[in-house]
């Protein structure tokens, strides 16, 4: 039985790719990891979260949309409710594992500081008020920003499903959802005052081009090349700002102050237009160079990260319990023997987690497909 | 990116005709380099104010670090006379003993820019500030607060403190591995940077120098065992301090008396 499910039909980019962002997570969120310094987040305006959401979406088009198009809408809805449910509770298992760790760790080496960076310290000033708060999804520790912001996703994309059918139309509405919140800044509703780390109604355009590229491919233009530049100028420009400006602010003396105020303004919360424009232009790139049956992501080597893909949930959750571990790893000895040790062991378990999930996933299932007329559908949905 | 970063830093340094201005009254920066204890636009408000003698008022506005109650759960004795401002006020008098530096300090834990604004807006109405040092920008990039929003604010600020007739030193968030880690903190540091280029405005990079300080294995909190950690955050504001005061001094034209 193979772990990796490879159905004609499944585009192993999305799942290779995805895998990628996981393992930049981990990598991006433990303090002074030597490779969070070569994660794409290095090289481009944009990160993991944007590969995250961006293929979030595709995976949800192409799961949920199918359903839709077989069973019609409620059977669609009723699948992403119960996806959602799946969400929230391993939020909220991780939020008790993880604020357990840290607290722990918090107390047994002395550093406070641990819960102050995480946020976890307004649990002790209100604890009662803070479990309502969590369950809520308005009080979001450090760290635990991107499953809420997937679950509030997943709720607007509920809604919209019916919209897939109108790509245009459902274009236009997210677009203009995503102004609105550029100009007026609304967010949803957090505890500690402000709004979401990841603002959802901001974040939802970006989904929804994912499920709308999945669900209703626009017809590939006759003449790319233009595209093609556009992307590579947006990509260049966002490599200067990283690697000139941000390092040697004084060059933006010389600039007009439009241009300034738009390239110093960059946030990640309401996903700014050059974070968008960033992770599209990367998205076309990767679409034209990576072609969906090339063949190096059947191969042993994509084999690992393809697995980290399919399983994103159980890997994106541990993964948040092992860069906790790595980082204690780091700060009881930083050299270089602990950053090989902390990548290795980390990228390690994450794959035994991953397929760990594919094995209870598969077995009893393979290797007849004994039930070939129901089965597609079911093996579509993103569970991972 | 930090590498080439790094590099300019180097070649700034090497690069820097000027001999070390390390006045010997400032009993040493700690081995800053000259880049971060030199300022390069002139704080002539403050100048003047330590020239004519007396009492020159300084106000110090920020979050954690400011206040002085920084990690380990208020065991550390950074309380009154510990934080940085008191230690640059007392690097600044050794320096003049002649003059009077009177420190008011304003602000708390897990304030914003935006929070400290009518607190500026306060203190200026009560009594003139030649110096003010605001510590900012922690706090936005840990809840991932609108850049622009730090941009207005410290805009707005920085012309109050000018028509007050100070000068004013913004502070930008200390160094730390989860800082770097886990927010996106450069918005914020170019939010700062941009705004030390008006008149009167000066950017302390305070994380950039702990950076040097920690890579040089001269200081790093985050990676000081629990017993010496007390002594290390001593050390540490004792360092930002008289670095800061070498640096308000370069700005002044004060140094090379």
């Amino acid at each position: 039985m193979s772990l990796i499910r490879s159905s004609r039909g499944r585009d192993l980019r999305v799942d290779f790719f995805r895998g990628l962002a996981l393992w930049w997570i981990y990598t991006d969120h433990i303090p002074g990891d030597v490779l969070g310094d070569y994660s794409l987040r290095n090289f481009a305006m944009c990160d993991a979260t944007e590969v995250f959401v961006l293929l979030a979406g595709f995976g949800a088009g192409l799961a949920y949309g199918s359903v839709m198009d077989r069973q019609g809408y409620l059977y669609a809805a009723a699948d992403t409710l119960r996806r959602i449910w799946t969400l929230y509770i391993a939020h909220i298992f991780l939020f008790v594992v993880y604020t357990a760790q840290v607290a722990y760790s918090a107390a047994a080496l002395d550093r406070v500081f641990y819960l102050e960076e995480t946020r976890l310290d307004v649990l002790a000033d209100a604890p009662y008020r803070a479990m309502l708060e969590a369950l809520l999804l308005r009080f979001q520790p450090n760290l635990l920003n991107i499953l809420p912001l997937y679950v509030a996703l997943l709720l607007m994309f509920v809604i919209a499903l019916p919209l897939l059918r109108q790509p245009l139309l459902l274009f236009f509405t997210s677009f203009a959802g995503y102004l609105l919140v550029r100009v007026t800044g609304i967010n949803m509703p957090a505890w500690t005052g402000e709004g979401w780390y990841f603002n959802p109604f901001a974040w939802q355009f970006l989904f929804m081009i994912g499920a709308i590229l999945s669900y209703a491919p626009p017809k590939m233009p006759r003449v790319r090349w233009p595209i093609d530049v556009a992307s590579v100028l947006i990509l260049v420009a966002g490599i200067v700002v990283i690697w000139v400006i941000d390092t040697h602010p004084r060059i933006l003396a010389a600039m007009p102050s439009p241009v300034i105020r738009f390239v110093i303004t960059e946030d990640k919360t309401g996903l700014h237009p050059f974070r968008l424009l960033s992770i599209l232009s990367l998205a076309w790139l990767t679409a034209r160079s990576v072609p969906p049956d090339t063949d190096w992501l059947r191969s042993r080597f994509a084999a690992p990260l393809v697995l980290l893909g399919q399983n994103s949930l159980p890997v994106f959750c541990s993964g948040i319990f092992f860069g906790f571990i790595a980082r204690l790893g780091l700060e009881a000895r930083e050299n270089a023997a602990m950053q090989i040790a902390v990548n290795l062991c980390g990228a390690l378990a994450m794959v035994v987690v991953a397929g760990i999930t594919a094995w209870y996933r598969g077995k009893g299932r393979a290797p007849a497909q004994r039930q070939p007329v129901t089965l597609p559908a079911i093996a579509r949905t993103d569970t991972g | 990116m930090r590498r080439l970063a790094s590099a300019f830093l180097l070649c700034a340094v090497f690069a820097s005709p000027r001999p070390s201005l390390a006045a010997t009254e400032l009993s040493g920066t700690c081995g800053a380099p000259d880049e971060f204890v030199t300022a390069d636009e002139s704080l002539a408000q403050f100048g003047q104010a330590v020239t004519a003698g007396g009492v020159v008022n300084v106000l110090a506005v920020g979050s954690a670090t400011t206040v002085g109650s920084v990690t380990a759960a208020g065991l550390n004795s950074a309380g009154e006379g510990g934080a940085f401002p008191w230690q640059m006020v007392r690097a600044l008098h050794a320096a003049f003993p002649s003059v009077k530096f009177d420190l008011t300090i304003r602000g708390g834990r897990g304030m914003t820019a935006e929070d400290m604004l009518p607190l500026i807006d306060a203190a200026l109405r009560q009594q003139h500030y030649a110096l003010v040092l605001w510590q900012t920008g922690t706090v936005e990039a840990v809840r991932g607060l609108q850049p622009d929003g730090l941009l207005d604010v410290l805009h707005t600020g920085a012309a109050h403190i000018r028509d007050a007739g100070g000068d004013l030193v913004l502070i930008d968030p200390q160094f730390s591995r989860f800082l770097r880690a886990n927010t996106d903190l450069d918005p914020y540091e170019n939010v700062m940077q941009q705004v030390a280029t008006m008149p009167g405005v000066v950017l302390f990079h305070r994380f950039e120098l702990m950076r040097t300080w920690a890579n040089d294995g001269r200081l790093d909190l985050e990676r000081t065992v629990k017993a010496d950690r007390d002594k290390a955050l001593d050390e540490l504001n004792a360092c930002l301090g008289r670095a800061l005061a070498h640096f308000v001094l370069s700005g002044a034209d004060l140094l090379k008396k």
